[in-house]
């Protein structure tokens, strides 16, 4: 009796002990790569520092003050709603139709998938000089369009600049979405079409009862991805705009690596990183509340 | 009380898959994990520089770096003791963010070539570079290169050297010859009237713009067309008074360089868009351009036909006073983080000498910062080949390098959204874009970097 017992203790010690292993690569990759320099930005961002000077002053918070008052902050905020306002129901439509037709694919469906996930893999700096010369003043799209008599300053106007990086980030992950609907789709059971079917429903009335309720979970990942996506929007507009024509492109992960490596207020930076975070967060958790629901029939 | 619910759902958690001492060893873990990566990032910068051979940085660029191997080799082969390990500066966005990052990371060079005034002085400030000249013989070398001049007007900082110029590269108009020909224009304008009369001509006969003007809003691009005019408008004159901490733009020179820029846009002689290479491609009769823009039009366009002329001035100028011009420029630092600082000093005297800059010109076709490049006897043969660099040589002696301040990134950045977008735009009138860019400025400066 007692033996089982020493060997039972044994056994839990052993599974303790594999359980400890399998975790430990992903803590020790987060203590360093997420913890680590989460602390020192946290520290940092009450100080005044230069990154090569080894002198920080400690200036409580005047950093954060400094980032309420800050124009390009506002800038960067009201840019980011005007670019979430384009992308996150560009990229769902567009996204939940590319996935609704490839349901459809009998045959090579998988080849059609992984065509739409190429935009993901591309190297963002690569396709943002691509798209630069497809969209100037005399790229290939308005040399095309001007045989109709049209010219589109894309990336040249203020107005349109924001809503056109949105199309380039739209191409990007349409396929990655597409993927996350499709596996939406693929589990929602064939017997509640097929018994709507038979009550005579109407294919449109069974994608609004049916797919888009059932889709629920799948819309809210690609909503927290959309929208967190939209706060950290960087190598498009900084490769393609700089941030203009008129700061009209100007993003807040812009700012903090202008403030931080091109300026040199690494303090401010990072406090300006902060408050950022904390907007991006807040939103997530009052989208979470809005649109997530428990829904089975 | 929320920290304690917290805590007693992740225990919860952790104890229903693991085990109840799991979160000690996890705990234990963590912590060991933190404190071996905080005291890790503190030793690594003992092992700084730890070599044996002297670290060199160069521009990474091709025509640089043709002449750099041949230096470094030469230099290797003579000094088998202090050897130079060289290497272009790491591919990134631009060689400053890349060197601040080898700076911040311990892994930086001992010697860099490629670094601008404004950047010189803000790693100056931050205590990483030594004030060359308290090395020895540092006036004898100067001297020899013919340079003196040259340190002593604008090169001091907080009163010592940080960085020795490398090359100086001035900016003319370049106009194209086959639209002047078909004007049969004889005389190029020299005031922003006769400038805009002949835009005006050229642009409604020929369907073309008038001149190229960057639109972007990187604060480096203000060098080379909003500045570059200043130098000229203001004779020389800098635009910051670095000394008083005053900004200089809203003066009678900024505000006449606003306005210029201002009616190109208006009057509808720039695009409000960028057109790649639109002067080489023949859609515009003008163009702000350096002396290292020759080498590239050459083998890109060798059709092109273009005449090279000074700058344009405003129509207060005075008819015979020269005219000026802003010359951008790249010099060497050596930092003090450097444990062989005798060795890299030799290095750069050596490079310094004098003796290299005709192979300079020759593989690379920036002009060296020196004051004896026409009447230097070594240079002739070379300026007698390439007639459009020795206009830029020639030129030199009404170049001003821009203003050593270690704000140069924020002066610019502002530069771009109070005066230069709105003017693109036209949402505000010169007068005050130029004010308030004056007072943004002003503002940054007495707060200091």
């Amino acid at each position: 009796m007692k033996k089982s017992k020493t060997f039972k203790i044994q056994e839990r010690r052993i599974y303790r002990f594999v359980g400890c292993g399998l975790v430990a690569p992903y803590i020790i990759y987060t203590i360093i790569f997420w913890v680590y320099p989460f602390i020192w930005g946290l520290i940092i961002s009450f100080k005044k520092w230069n990154i090569i000077s080894p002198e920080k002053e400690f200036i409580g918070i005047s950093n954060f003050l400094k980032v309420i008052h800050d124009p390009l902050f506002w800038i960067s905020f009201k840019n980011t709603l005007f670019f979430m306002i384009v992308y996150v129901p560009m990229v769902i439509i567009c996204s939940l139709v590319v996935a609704l037709l490839l349901r459809r694919i009998k045959y090579l469906q998988a080849f059609f998938a992984s065509g739409y996930l190429m935009s993901y893999v591309s190297a963002g700096v690569a396709y943002s000089i691509v798209f630069n010369l497809l969209f100037s003043g005399d790229g290939l799209i308005n040399i095309w369009l001007s045989n109709l008599g049209i010219t589109i300053p894309w990336f040249s106007s203020p107005k349109i600049a924001m809503a056109s990086i949105a199309i380039i980030v739209v191409w990007k992950y349409l396929g990655y979405y597409s993927l996350i609907f499709l596996a939406g789709l693929q589990s929602i059971p064939t017997s509640l079409y097929e018994s709507a079917e038979i009550d005579g429903v109407s294919n449109w009335t069974q994608f609004w009862r049916i797919t888009v309720p059932l889709l629920n979970p799948a819309f809210m990942i690609i909503l927290i991805f959309a929208v967190m996506l939209s706060f950290n929007i960087f190598t498009e507009p900084y490769m393609i705009t700089g941030g203009g024509p008129l700061d009209s492109t100007q993003t807040f992960v812009m700012q903090i690596y202008h403030q931080t490596f091109t300026a040199l207020h690494a303090g401010y930076g990072s406090s300006f990183a902060i408050v950022v975070a904390i907007i991006s967060f807040s939103f997530v958790f009052v989208i979470r509340k809005m649109v997530e629901r428990d829904i089975s029939y | 009380m929320i920290w304690h619910l917290f805590r007693k759902k992740v225990k919860s958690i952790v104890d229903e898959s693991f085990g109840e001492s799991m979160i000690k060893y996890l705990t234990i873990l963590a912590v060991f994990i933190t404190v071996t990566t905080m005291v890790m990032s503190c030793h690594s910068s003992k092992a700084e520089n730890d070599t044996k051979n002297i670290s060199y940085w160069t521009a990474p660029s091709l025509e640089l770096s043709k002449f750099e191997s041949k230096v470094v080799e030469e230099w290797n082969l003579s000094h088998p003791d202090s050897r130079i390990d060289w290497k272009t500066i790491p591919a990134g966005t631009t060689s400053e963010e890349v060197l601040l990052t080898a700076i911040a990371t311990r892994t930086g060079p001992d010697i860099c070539s490629n670094i601008f005034g404004g950047f010189a002085a803000q790693m100056a400030d931050a205590k990483v570079l030594v004030a060359l000249d308290t090395m020895p013989g540092f006036w004898d070398v100067m001297e020899k290169r013919k340079m003196t001049n040259i340190i002593r007007n604008n090169w001091f900082y907080n009163g010592h050297v940080y960085v020795v110029p490398v090359y100086v590269n001035p900016e003319m108009i370049w106009y194209n010859k086959k639209m002047l020909d078909k004007l049969e224009v004889t005389k190029l304008p020299r005031t922003y009237s006769e400038f805009f009369t002949l835009l005006d001509q050229v642009c409604t006969t020929q369907k073309v713009y008038g001149l190229t003007v960057d639109i972007s809003s990187k604060w480096y691009k203000r060098w080379f067309d909003y500045l570059t005019l200043y130098a000229a408008a203001a004779a020389g004159d800098p635009y910051i008074n670095v000394k008083e901490k005053e900004a200089l733009f809203d003066n009678q020179a900024g505000t006449a360089v606003t306005e210029f820029f201002f009616n190109v846009f208006e009057k509808g002689y720039a695009p409000r868009f960028d057109i790649q290479d639109g002067f080489q491609k023949e859609m515009f009769l003008a163009s702000i351009k350096g002396a290292g823009d020759i080498t590239r039009t050459k083998r890109m366009y060798p059709d092109l036909e273009y005449v090279i002329a000074p700058l344009v001035v405003p129509d207060y100028y005075p008819v015979n006073a020269p005219v000026y011009t802003l010359a951008e420029s790249k010099g060497m630092v050596l930092f003090n983080t450097s444990r062989k600082k005798g060795e890299s000093w030799d290095f750069m005297k050596w490079y310094f000498s004098g003796g290299h800059d005709s192979l300079w010109l020759e593989l690379t076709n920036f002009l060296p910062a020196r004051e004896d490049l026409i009447d230097n006897p070594i240079f002739i043969e070379y300026f007698n080949d390439n007639p459009d660099i020795k206009l830029y040589a020639e030129a030199l002696d009404f170049s001003v390098p821009l203003v050593l301040t270690p704000q140069t990134v924020e002066i610019q950045t502002i530069l771009n959204r109070e005066l230069w977008q709105p003017i693109i735009f036209g949402l505000k009138s010169p007068a005050i874009a130029s004010r308030d860019a004056n007072q943004t400025i002003q503002r940054i400066l007495k707060s200091g970097p």
